[in-house]
Parts: C-alpha cells; structure tokens; sequence
C-alpha cells in the first residue's frame, strides 16, 4: 500500500478535470446535433418551456436526446468501472464485465421473452419485460456466479466457471434462435448489438438512482481495493475479509454490469478497455483514483461512440458495440503489444 | 502460367459469349440473361455464369469458369419464398419444389404445408443452419439462395447455387423484372414475359391514374422493435410503389441495400408527418393491434398514422405472393390512394385496429 502512495503521482488533479471537461462537451455535442439540428438559444428556449412541449423540437431533445445522452455517460461510466472490479479480482488485465456470463445471461432470458412469448401465449412483449427478463438473466447468472465464488478459494476457477456459464448459456441462446420465427428475430439481433436509443426517464432515473448508490459504495472500497491489488496476504494483513470481499466485488462488478445491459443490451470493450486507457493516462493503480476516472472516461468514451453511431451515416444507425468494439481492440491490441504496465 | 492459362480461358469465353445476340441480353442490376444459339447464359446477383442447356443437348466448349445446368430444372431447393411463389405463377410448383429453408407452420400454401408433412417436399434446416446432408439426399438440380456463404460447399458438392439477392437492384424495376432471370432455369420465359407485361402495366397503369392525385399522402414503410426503429430505404421497391402510386416516401434522406435501422429522433420526425405506415412484421409475430405497437414503444403513440388509423401490416400470403405482384402493387396504391383505386380489399395487408 505504502508503495502505492509512494509512487503516486499528480496526474489524475489535471486528467479528471479534463476528462469530466470533455464529457460535458461531447455530451453537448449530442445536444446540437440529430434529426434536428438545434442551437443553444432553441435549447434555453426548450428547457425554460419558451417552446410548446408537444413541439417535435421540444419532445425530441426532453424525451429522446437528453435521456440518450445521460444514459449514454452513466451506462459508459458504469460499464467501465464493473471491468475494472473484474481486473481487480482476477488479477487479469484482459477481463471485462461480460466475462462471467453476465451479458449471455442476460441474452438467454431476453431470447426466451423475445423468441418465444407467442408459443407460451403471450400476443406481445412489453418492453419492460425485455428490461425485466434481461435483468433476471443477468441476476440469475451473477446470483450462480456468487454461489460458486463463495465455495471457491481459487479465482482462477471462478473465472473458468464464469466463462463456462458463458458458453452454456450463449448455446441455448442459439438453439432458440435456430428455432425462431424469422420476423422475430430482426428484433432480438437489433437487441444484441446494443443501444442507447430509446431510454426513458423513468430507465435513467433507475440507472442513475442504482448505478450511483453501487459507485459510492464502490468508491468507498477502495482502500481495501488497493491493498488486494498487492495480494491476498497482505490484504489478511490489513484486515480485509478475503472471502467477504472478493464476493463483494464479484457482486457490484455483476451488478453494475446488469444494470446497464438490462436497459441497453450488451454493450462490448467499454468495461475491458477503459480502465487500462485509465491507468495508462493517469500512470496509476491507485483505485481511489481509478474508480472516478473509469467512470468520467467511460461515460465520455461511450458518448462519443454513441454519438459516432448515430450522426455519422445518419438517419441511418450503427451497431454501438460495433462502434465500441473498434475503438477498444485496438487499445487491446496496443496494449498486449507494449505491456507498459502490470496489474 | 496460371496467368496465361487465365488470359486463354477469358480469351475462348469471350468467344463463346459473344456469339450470343445483343438484342437478347436483360440486364436486371447485377442478374444477366443472355440468349445464345442453343443455350443461355445467366448471370446470378454475384456475377457468377451460368450456361443454362436444354437436356438432350450438348453444353458449348470452352465456357471458362461458368457451370452448366440443364434445363428445364426438375429438383428445385429455393430458400426464398419470392422463389417459390414463382413456382406457383408457372404452375409447376408441384413438380419441381424438393426443399425448403422454412418449417410448415410458416407456410400458408396448403401443397406445401402438405408436402411437408407427406415427405414430398424436405425442411432442409432454417437458412443459418442447413443440413447438408439432407440438402444431398434431396439432390437437387440447382439451389436458389440469397445466402453467399453456402456456395463453397455447395460448388464441392457439385450441386449449382444460384444467389438471388443483389445489392444492385433493390428498386421496382427490379422487382418487376426479377422473374425473366429465374425463368430461364424453367424453361418459361413466355410465361415470364407476360407476368412480365402484367407487372409492368399494373406499374404504368397506377403511375398514370396517380399522376392526378390532388394530394400526395406521406407514407413511411418500417417496423419499431422495442427501441430501436428498422425501415425501407428510399430505393426500396415498394418506397419507389410510394410514388407511382401517387404518394410521398417521408424518409427520403434514408438510402440503403436493404431494410435498416434509423435513429428514433428521425423516426419520430417522420412519423409526426407520415399519413400512412405499412409495418414489416405479420400478424402471426403477435403484434397485430395498435395497442401492441404502442407497447412495444411509447413514441408509437405520437406518429401520426397511429393516431388517424392508417397503420398496415402484411399478411403471411404476402410473403408468397411475388407471382401476383400487380395484384400487391394494386392493393398498395388502394391504401395509399383509395379516391383513385378504390377501397383495398386487403387481400395482402390488414389495418390494424
């Protein structure tokens, strides 16, 4: 820990003023720009009710952008700091959120719902039960998750049963899909690739309410994240509880990763990339630093990938995961290729 | 060496494809079909060749890289319900399909639905996961597919694959001409020709009627699943139908080689103006009534085909009717104009309630 301290350096005083700087601007970016173009005098106008709510101005940017552009900033931000829990217990730089079967879980019971309510007798799907059944896949996959890590002593099986679930559950996801109506599935593969649209306030509100009371409890773990960092031993020695802890960050690394797929489909490389581009930039392991960094880098990364994915072929949108994905492998990659640093 | 062995084969196929008469050649985006002296040549959506012989004869020397298939074809395995409805149009259906990549329950064809059960007709496995081995056994003359990826396994089996699919031609045009380029395989190019005309007249007839049209109604032609939005881009054929049939595609800024996914906001925006919505999905996906639409996504609630009414979805027999196109493209123009064409009958689509 001492050594932590020791070597801590000044960087993150500039980068996260930076970081939230540019969030805010990228995410005003997302304001101005979509199917219509708005300026900032028509947005005052907008949000101090100069302009008639049942304008298409006025419901677009209260209804569609402005939930988009903060789900968008928390989703990233949560996404990134699940990964970074995940690295943490694993000791494994190339682990991310999805890499216990959460997303597959979550996948499996939102292809039951989606591929498959007509044959249990249901004319239609609510949203809701999308949000819901996502969230009950990704749950029941975390609570088998938690299960096994509190028999397991090694975390290295843990992660292979992780990965295992992973596989079982994406298996049946295909087997449904082999026996799905074609019409349907268009709808479970736009699922799939992951989106921001179409959030709503009462979506941001849940994202906002849950995700924030799991980050500051994160947050406030931080110190004993560190000393984990140093290994297990030395982390007894200062009195952390290894069992208790390690589910503990299984448990808010899961959960923050559920949250997010839950309302927004599975979204790739945000949780994996983010918290290496992080302790590259700011030259630090120090997760009391880390934490709010992954989520301001998250969030701003996730809002420039959104807004890439929706303004640049526009009217036409791109996969989010697609757009992510082509952003993070290549921080992989560079990564893998350099290894600048160690976890 | 395999240079120059390129060079002669290109050299002797020109040769031979340029026996061919010009006056014969259809150009239909990618698909070609070109009459030569004793067989024809036709070209599939990805530009392959292929030397369609009349059986009894002899295939020309020298045709390069093109595979010879025999006609007029007796085994048919078609993925696509567009090919199969053909089928019904020349009225061999019954003699000629073997296989296909959809299970009874999707079918309205009663033939079919019975084929399927009898053994006649084989379920080969849904299109992402075919089963070779059956594909084998039903030994088919030819395959008619979209799907690309199958042809390396289907040129090892030595079985002809036809793509049907192009990203060339997506237009009305295209629609309307489709049927000369699979004719050929038949042996029913007359048959062709004069669904040919019919379609091309019922086009030109509603064109005109249309042209008259006092207001133009808006139309969009998309589906919404859940929060996200999949719609016709503007050089679909039925968006060009739009037009002819004295309407205005609203999302005329969205171009594409098939159906694609647009932002909500512009979704929204044109829906607020649209006058009339034609959904992707049937009946039998279970969302059939207004009210699931606007549960599936809330902003349903706000377009304006919803709250007028004039919100359509096909029916299955929509699907299997590419044979009775001017009978669709009637019924479309119905909907979109029914001052000029009359009340639609709704043989194909269903107003949603």
């Amino acid at each position: 820990m001492n050594q932590i301290v020791v070597k801590e350096n000044k960087r993150y005083m500039y980068f996260l003023p930076v970081f939230l700087v540019l969030a805010l601007a990228v995410a005003s970016i997302n304001l101005f720009n979509g199917a219509i173009d708005l300026d900032l005098e028509k947005i005052m106008s907008i949000i101090t009710g100069g302009v008639p709510s049942d304008s298409p101005e006025s419901f677009i940017l209260l209804n569609i952008r402005i939930p988009r552009i903060v789900a968008s900033l928390m989703g990233g931000g949560l996404l990134a700091v699940s990964g970074l829990l995940m690295q943490i217990c694993f000791r494994n730089p190339i682990v991310g959120p999805y890499i216990l079967g959460i997303s597959s879980g979550a996948t499996l019971s939102v292809g039951i719902v989606m591929l498959s309510t007509l044959s249990l007798g249901f004319a239609g799907i609510s949203p809701y039960m999308t949000v819901f059944a996502s969230f009950a896949g990704a749950f029941t996959v975390m609570m088998v998750i938690i299960g096994v890590a509190a028999r397991m002593r090694n975390i290295i099986s843990l992660l292979l049963i992780g990965i295992m679930l992973g596989y079982i559950t994406s298996a049946v996801t295909s087997i449904l899909v082999a026996f799905a109506n074609a019409q349907k599935i268009k709808g479970f593969i736009l699922w799939g690739n992951g989106s921001f649209s179409g959030f709503t306030w009462s979506e941001v509100n849940i994202l906002l309410a849950l995700g924030g009371v799991i980050l500051v409890v994160t947050f406030l773990f931080s110190k004993p994240l560190n000393a984990f960092l140093l290994g297990e031993e030395y982390a007894q020695s200062m009195g952390v509880n290894i069992k208790r802890f390690r589910l503990g960050i299984v448990l808010f690394a899961c959960a923050l990763a559920a949250l997010v797929t839950a309302f927004a489909g599975p979204i790739g490389f945000i949780g994996m990339a983010v918290p290496h581009m992080s302790r590259i930039l700011l030259r630090t392991q120090n997760n009391r630093v880390l934490i709010p960094s992954c989520m301001l880098l998250g969030g701003l990364i996730t809002c420039i990938c959104d807004l890439i994915a929706r303004t640049v072929f526009s009217p036409a949108e791109l996969p989010l995961s697609s757009i992510t994905a082509i952003f993070g492998a290549p921080v992989v990659i560079a990564l893998l290729l350099k290894r600048r640093y160690s976890l | 060496m395999n240079f120059f062995k390129y060079i002669i084969i290109t050299a002797f196929s020109f040769m031979i494809f340029s026996s061919c008469s010009k006056n014969s050649f259809e150009s239909i985006g990618a698909f070609t079909v070109k009459k030569c002296e004793g067989y024809t040549e036709v070209g599939d959506g990805i530009g392959r060749k292929f030397i369609l012989v009349p059986r009894g004869k002899k295939p020309p020397e020298n045709i390069g890289e093109a595979t010879v298939v025999y006609t007029p074809v007796k085994r048919v395995i078609a993925y696509s319900t567009c090919d199969v409805s053909f089928l019904m149009g020349f009225g061999i259906l019954k003699q000629v399909l073997v296989g296909v990549t959809q299970e009874k329950k999707d079918w309205t064809n009663e033939f079919i639905r019975q084929s399927l059960d009898n053994g006649k007709i084989v379920f080969i496995g849904q299109s992402s996961m075919i089963n070779y081995e059956l594909l084998k056994q039903t030994k088919p003359d030819v395959v008619f597919t979209w799907n690309t990826a199958i042809v390396p396994v289907l040129d090892k089996m030595k079985i002809p694959v036809i793509i049907t699919s192009t990203d060339s031609a997506l237009g009305l045009e295209a629609q309307i001409k489709y049927v000369k380029f699979v004719a050929p395989f038949y042996e029913k190019e007359k048959e062709a020709e004069v669904f040919c005309g019919k379609f091309l007249k019922a086009a030109n007839d509603i064109r005109k009627k249309s042209a008259a049209a006092g207001k133009r109604p808006r139309v969009i032609w998309g589906d919404v699943y859940n929060k996200r939005v999949l719609v016709e881009p503007k050089n679909a054929w039925v968006s060009e139908l739009v037009k002819v049939s004295g309407g205005e595609y609203e999302l005329d800024d969205v171009q594409g080689t098939s159906c694609l996914e647009i932002t909500l906001e512009r979704f929204f925006l044109a829906g607020r103006t649209a006058d009339v919505m034609f959904t992707y999905r049937s009946a039998k996906t279970g969302i059939n009534t207004k009210k699931q639409l606007a549960i599936e996504n809330p902003i349903m609630r706000k377009i304006k085909p919803m709250i007028s009414g004039n919100i359509y979805s096909p029916k299955e027999i929509y699907y299997e009717s590419y044979h009775k196109l001017d009978e669709v493209m009637y019924e479309i123009a119905s909907i979109i104009q029914p001052a000029i064409f009359g009340e639609p009958k709704y043989k194909y689509f269903i107003k949603l309630k």
